[in-house]
């Protein structure tokens, strides 16, 4: 039984994935038919079904992603979820294709349902039931969102197929346009983790397993940013410029903080979730900075931007995919994703290591990888802004770049820190680590392709500015030296590297004992991930609050205790909010329910009270 | 060709603006001081050398030199064939990320040897780069702002305006910062718990350590070229040498006249480093200040 539910489970994640990758090809080229199911009786529940170019990209993310989880738990031998992978897959797919308000909502719900119990995969553990109840409790309330929103739009269209909702746009009244904007942001910004809404985010992705974790970074937050430029650049048009700016302020907030956040932890995985909440900021300050084009009249540049974003999204899904899977192996040999206990691992891949390498670099824009081509042609494209257009403009794309830059150099850190860690010398000998494994054929491409675009980028662009041409959006010239000119940097630092390596070889060497400055060796001496970022948290403490305690062990006085043990923690603003806010919630629901005493006078009088005031109002 | 001719001799004449810079330093402190010619001599005295590796099994230690010199190298291309390569071979925005990899695989290098001071070293840098390299990037943002676009050729302005004296300011800042000089750093430590700079290269010896130098010579005569890229061509078309050669003479001076920053005062200077930058860009916005 459980042999068929794992060749079935494997067969189903297949056939996903070849959905989503021929409804991608399909959506591409616009050959996707529009195929419209129920009308009647009830004009608001017509599901309709139509994959247009904009959502291309996404589909063919989903199916990137969820190929290379296919190829990655059949390897591992992680078949028992295959039934629910391909369901997320399948609902991901059906809310990129859908064209109803209807049909999204009602994929966009199973999708919440799907992925929260992958994420409970292993809900035996305290932690992963609390994380899931997090997200739910978010996802709902993204989806009332979404669903008030939409609704409103579509009886002010009078129709529920997002191509009218789109078409009578322009005479939206101002007060319900930015209901609508408002509800809509808040929908897809918590389901892709933007700064205030992102709490679930670091509690989810260490308790999901890496599979639930590539899908849900990798491709989940794609299909929430496909909504938000649906529904900003397409269904409510024109949006007023004091919503690009607040999307840009908010948009702006969650790049650096998350990669701040990034950069001061401590596990792999929520570090890695910390790194999504980065690039969601990024991609939605950029499109809020596209809204800002359009409404001053430089829709080209706003075209440019969404190509830029779309790309960055792909390369994004690529690294992230490549990391969280690489943390599950990680896992998997050493038992255990806390960077403070990884340093000097003694059997950890050293080909393992090259790819999170590689696809750390990546997150850190790093050439020669994909991730820098990504964040050079987005301030490339920002920096149009910077030197056209109204001086709010200019405003709003210095602040744009002042993000990417400043979350591209605090990712820079999260790169040394995991490379580093990772890579830390136990003073062993290499022959006694034991290199357990090879890394699984879907790192492995996952890994190239990252490589690959950033040596050729024009693989993904040129495809992508089709796509988005299709959809009506009108796009100014790429920088000229994007073909180029990321080759050109990339390979010159790249060539020079191995060049210095060969001259390493070349010249005498001799391997003796790190030298320590001639301290002894000692393994509390080590830097750790911790005492590495204590200098950016010493330097950012208003922001960054620290927990510190002191546990003693009393000796024979007080004076001299036995042992002393220092735990520090890092406090999160946002968490201890939204902490308030729970409490907040459940005291008032519990004000309410000493009117549920359980007492039967009680109910008689509300009875008889009740008879009183309908006589009084009949009268 | 005569592209290639300068940037051989940017290459070959940046141990010696070190060694001058040096040199000019001892004599103000009254000391003789070594041969400006000093680190043409140590670079080959380290190439001879045998090279100790700490430990095997390291894939960064080995690369990380040689990422440092190609990201030097190519910020010292950027500088000399700003204007003339045809298409543009770099950018400025393409210059902080490959700036950013060879500082990001020195630092990896040194955590990856696992010695406290490395580390601490590497912990320091990472930490002040998240404010120096957005400081950068808005200082070479100001031709973008100006419209003459993201080349390095475009950011010199055409006259002394308040952006032009601010974004110079701010530049000479983060330039101190990023060569590692007196406030932020010290070349002439050799004292493991205040240096940033040299801590990274405790572990290197040898072929790699000389290979470490020379990055850093040719990042830091190619950083004093670049601001003076953001100098109004006082003196035709080799204003950015000569402003280099000043900034020469210059850094040994404040290097003497002030004392090295607390470490936690330099983030504070950094930050007032960035916020010229902003402001150097802010100020070349048409309509948001009376001109």
């Amino acid at each position: 039984m459980t042999a068929i539910a794992r060749i079935g489970g494997t067969t189903a994640q297949w056939a996903a994935v070849l959905v989503a990758a021929t409804s991608a090809l399909v959506a591409a080229g616009g050959w996707a038919p529009s195929v419209i199911v129920g009308t009647a009786p009830l004009p608001v529940l017509t599901l309709a079904v139509h994959p247009t170019p904009l959502a291309a990209p996404f589909l063919g993310i989903v199916a990137f992603v969820s190929g290379a989880v296919a190829v990655w738990a059949d390897e591992r031998g992680r078949t028992h979820g295959g039934w629910l992978t391909a369901a997320f897959t399948l609902a991901m797919v059906c809310v990129l294709a859908a064209a109803s308000i209807a049909s999204f909502i009602l994929f966009w719900e199973l999708m919440s349902l799907v992925s929260a119990l992958l994420v409970a995969t292993h809900c035996e553990r305290r932690e992963t039931r609390r994380a899931v109840f997090a997200y739910l409790a978010t996802a709902q309330g993204g989806t009332f969102c979404l669903a008030a929103g939409l609704l409103i739009a579509a009886v002010h269209a009078g129709s529920p197929l997002f191509s009218e909702i789109s078409a009578r746009a322009a005479t939206l009244d101002p007060v319900s346009r930015n209901w609508i904007i408002a509800l809509l942001a808040i929908g897809f910004g918590s389901k892709a983790g933007l700064m205030p809404l992102h709490f679930w985010l670091p509690r989810a992705h260490p308790a999901a397993p890496p599979q639930a974790s590539a899908l849900l970074s990798g491709a989940m937050l794609g299909v929430a940013l496909y909504g938000l430029t649906l529904s900003l650049l397409f269904l409510v048009r024109p949006v007023p410029t004091a919503w690009g700016i607040l999307m840009i302020t908010v948009g702006a907030a969650s790049a650096m903080g998350g990669a701040i956040y990034g950069a001061i932890d401590r596990d792999l995985k929520r570090v890695l979730a910390f790194s999504s909440v980065e690039y969601i900021g990024i991609a939605t300050a950029s499109i809020g900075l596209a809204v800002i084009c359009n409404a001053d009249g430089e829709a080209t540049i706003a075209g440019l931007l969404v190509v830029a974003v779309f790309f960055l999204l792909i390369v994004h899904a690529g690294f992230k995919a490549l990391l969280f899977l690489g943390a599950g192996d990680i896992a998997r040999c050493t038992g255990t994703t806390d960077l403070e206990r990884l340093p000097g691992t003694r059997n950890l891949s050293p080909d393992l290591r090259a790819l999170i390498v590689i696809g750390a670099a990546c997150a850190a824009g790093l050439p020669p990888t994909a991730g820098f081509v990504a964040e050079w042609f987005l301030i490339r494209a920002a920096v149009a802004g910077v030197a056209t257009g109204d001086t709010a403009l200019r405003i709003a794309a210095s602040v744009e770049v002042f993000a990417v830059v400043v979350a591209s150099a605090a990712s820079v850190t999260v790169c040394t820190k995991i490379a580093g860690i990772l890579g830390a010398s136990n003073g062993e000998r290499a022959a006694e680590r034991l290199a357990r494994g090879k890394p699984s054929a879907a790192l492995l491409v996952l890994g190239g392709t990252v490589i690959l675009f950033g040596f050729i980028p024009m693989l993904a662009v040129r495809p992508l500015l089709q796509v988005v041409r299709s959809s009506g959006l009108t796009i100014a010239d790429l920088p000229s030296s994007l073909p180029s000119l990321a080759a050109v940097a990339a390979s010159g630092a790249f060539l020079a590297g191995l060049l210095g390596a060969t001259i390493g070889r070349l010249t005498r060497r001799r391997f003796v004992p790190v030298w320590r400055c001639g301290s002894p060796p000692s393994s509390g001496s080590r830097y750790t991930a911790t005492a590495f970022s204590k200098p950016l948290r010493t330097m950012l403490a208003a922001i960054l609050p620290t927990e510190r305690r002191r546990i003693e062990r009393a000796g024979s006085s007080a004076w001299f205790p036995r042992h002393i043990h220092y735990r520090t923690s890092n406090r999160y603003l946002i968490d201890d909010a939204v902490r308030a806010v729970t409490a907040a919630v459940l005291r008032l629901t519990r004000s309410v329910r000493i009117v549920q005493s359980g007492s039967l006078r009680l109910y008689l009088l509300y009875t008889i009270g009740a008879a009183i005031v309908v006589a009084v109002v009949a009268h | 060709m005569r592209g290639f001719a300068a940037f051989v001799a940017l290459c070959a004449i940046a141990p010696l603006v070190h060694g001058v810079m040096q040199s000019l330093k001892a004599r103000l402190q009254g000391r003789p001081g070594p041969s400006p010619l000093q680190p043409y001599r140590d670079l080959a005295k380290l190439w001879q050398k045998e090279t100790l590796v700490p430990g095997e099994g390291m894939q960064l230690f080995a690369l990380a030199p040689g990422f440092a010199l190609g990201s030097a190298l190519t910020l010292a291309a950027a500088v000399v064939w700003a204007g003339h390569a045809r298409p543009p071979l770099i950018d400025v925005v393409a210059l902080i990320f490959v700036m950013a990899l060879g500082r990001a695989a020195v630092a990896t290098a040194a955590l990856e040897v696992g010695s406290s001071f490395t580390g601490m070293a590497a912990a320091r840098d990472a930490a002040f780069s998240v404010v120096v390299e957005p400081a950068l990037l808005f200082l070479l943002l100001g031709g973008a702002a100006a419209g003459s676009g993201t080349g390095v050729e475009g950011l010199t302005p055409d006259r002394f305006d308040a952006a032009s004296v601010t974004a110079i300011t701010a530049a000479f800042l983060t330039v101190l910062a990023e060569a590692g000089r007196i406030p932020f750093d010290t070349h002439d430590t050799h004292y493991e718990l205040t240096m940033i700079h040299e801590g990274l290269s405790l572990e290197y010896s040898g072929s790699s350590l000389a290979l470490l130098h020379a990055a850093a010579y040719v990042r830091q005569a190619s950083l004093f070229i670049l601001v003076g890229f953001l100098v109004p061509p006082i003196a035709g078309w080799w204003t950015p040498a000569a402003v280099a050669g000043v900034i020469a003479v210059v850094v040994p001076i404040v290097e003497n006249a002030y004392a090295k920053a607390r470490l936690f005062a330099v983030p504070q200077l950094l930050a007032s480093a960035l916020v010229l930058a902003v402001a150097a860009v802010a100020l070349r916005f048409p309509g948001l200040w009376p001109r």
